[in-house]
């Protein structure tokens, strides 16, 4: 009621968030980060991390860091001093975590504050939240316009989802939408992992993207190269449809069906498993 | 409209909660000044109060029942009904509750107490607490009465009433039904594949092969000391699947 941004002319916070550690937060935000930025959005990656940054290691700047979060909050820099153009990207930037401190080192109203000046200077601001539901996600979810919630085809991850959803829903936020990260649809099928529809009956959010499990994550990971950057990269090409989609495109779900298994060629070949769309559509076992 | 007593916590203020009007009363305010200022309120909101249930929400002032008389008859003339009276200090909670005021009694874990959603039990035979929404992960629900959920119970939240709990949606969570030991009392929903489900006393859990039945209204109650699960409206005719 009353307070209406003026979307049209200032950016949108986006706050990437899970419970859980481990889902794939850091992934999914440098990953669709940079496929905003490679659709010509300005971008800015805020890593909220404080104490356990990761995010300035999967761009591969962290030799370039000199200020961060915590320096501009408490005056130490200028916003512009803390931000990292990307090495490839150059409408990408990263703000990086402070190392060395704690999360109470950041206020909400600290980050409210600088999200309001972010919005301002860049189409995107993702925030890269901490696991957990304490203080460190309630800074990362204080200036946001709209949350992400991030999970794995697996109860735990799920049930940690759930508490998220119902935290954000608390906050006065609008319904988060949710990531499946790192489906491995043979095990679906097999009745081995949860599907796609299993998650979504139990949250029942909008679903913004299904990742495939791909070890080229890893690889990527590791060379501080983001594969949503990587053409050949299925979970690259998930990701590129995910920053699509954040960027008001309607993109269909992918089919995560490995093309070309010998054994999927004769299935289809003998008509047992045609051109279906995306098995991610169905309960799983079939 | 009233007129204003002066300082920080001392105006009545009306805030619409999922669980209907609550009007928290001033700390000092003393009587008079207090019942203009409710009058400035509600006359004030136009019909907006009209028809309407309110909670009178003491917060730290100090319950008294000659004041409280003299809000609700107030209330009443201008068409407004009672529905309970709280307050945040306990001991005048219990003073309230020994004086029939039943404390909205959901209580929820989440830190914030964002996720609060309360519903007194006043009467608790005619009103049952409605829950209008899915309960996730860490939410917990309690009523004197007892509850109705339009959407589901996740595995994580758990709901417990004094009487019956319907859920219009799945059970994934643990229910308490008839917590102060109504053995009589039923558990209900369109996919009973809860954590654990409790009546009264008794205590069980789905086995633990997840064969997660047939997908059709259930009822949980107690038969010869054991909580039993079976389709809703047994009769064979009209079985789906």
């Amino acid at each position: 009621m009353g307070e209406e941004r003026q979307q049209s002319t200032l950016g949108r916070i986006v706050t990437v968030t899970s419970g859980k550690g481990g889902v794939g937060k850091t992934t999914t935000t440098a990953n669709s980060g940079a496929a905003l930025a490679a659709l010509g959005r300005s971008v800015v990656l805020i890593d909220a991390d404080i104490g356990l940054r990761n995010l300035d290691i999967v761009l591969g700047l962290e030799n370039r860091i000199v200020y961060d979060l915590v320096d501009i909050v408490e005056g130490t820099c200028k916003l512009r001093q803390a931000m990292i153009r990307d090495k490839r990207l150059n409408s990408l930037y990263l703000i990086p975590a402070a190392q060395t401190r704690e999360k109470d080192a950041v206020s909400p109203q600290q980050m409210r504050t600088l999200c309001e000046e972010l919005r301002r200077q860049f189409d995107y601001t993702l925030i890269d939240s901490p696991a957990g539901i304490e203080q460190g996600f309630r800074n990362s979810i204080a200036g946001a316009d709209d949350v992400v919630v991030v999970t794995n085809p697996e109860v735990s991850s799920v049930r940690d989802a759930d508490r998220i959803v119902g935290l954000v829903e608390s906050s006065e936020l609008p319904t988060p939408k949710l990531i499946i990260n790192r489906l491995d649809p043979a095990l679906v099928r097999r009745g081995d992992m949860m599907s796609v529809d299993d998650v979504t009956d139990i949250l029942a959010i909008p679903l913004l993207g299904v990742v495939p499990n791909d070890e080229t994550i890893v690889t990527s990971t590791n060379r501080g190269e983001p594969a949503s950057l990587d053409m050949e990269s299925r979970a690259g090409q998930a990701f590129r449809n995910i920053a699509a989609r954040l960027n008001g495109a309607d993109v269909p779900l992918m089919v995560l069906e490995e093309p070309d298994g010998a054994w999927h060629k004769f299935l289809r070949s003998i008509g047992l498993r045609g051109n279906r769309s995306a098995p991610v559509q169905g309960k799983g076992a079939s | 409209m009233a007129e204003r007593y002066q300082g920080a916590d001392d105006q009545v203020r009306v805030r619409g909660t999922r669980d209907g009007l609550v009007l928290r009363l001033p700390a000092e305010a003393p009587l008079p000044v207090l019942l203009g200022m409710v009058r400035g309120s509600i006359d004030g909101g136009g019909e907006f109060f009209q028809q309407s249930e309110l909670v009178i929400d003491y917060g730290t002032r100090a319950p008294n029942v000659e004041e409280i008389v003299a809000l609700r008859a107030l209330l009443e003339e201008r068409g407004v009904r009672l529905r309970t009276v709280i307050s945040n200090v306990p001991r005048h909670g219990e003073l309230l509750r020994s004086w029939g005021y039943q404390p909205l009694r959901i209580v929820s874990h989440v830190e914030d107490g964002a996720d609060v959603s309360q519903q007194p039990a006043g009467d608790a035979e005619q009103s049952a607490l409605y829950v209008r929404r899915t309960l996730r992960s860490g939410a917990s629900v309690r009523a004197d009465g007892d509850v109705v959920v339009l959407g589901d119970i996740n595995a994580g939240a758990e709901v417990l009433a004094a009487g019956d709990v319907i859920v219009w949606g799945a059970i994934r969570g643990t229910v308490h039904a008839g917590i102060d030991g109504d053995f009589g009392a039923i558990i209900t929903a369109l996919r009973l594949t809860p954590t654990q489900l409790r009546i009264a006393t008794i205590f069980a859990r789905p086995p633990d092969q997840r064969d997660l039945g047939p997908d059709i209204p259930m009822v949980a109650r107690v038969h010869n000391g054991e909580i039993i699960v079976e389709p809703w409206r047994p009769e064979r005719r009209g079985a789906r699947a």
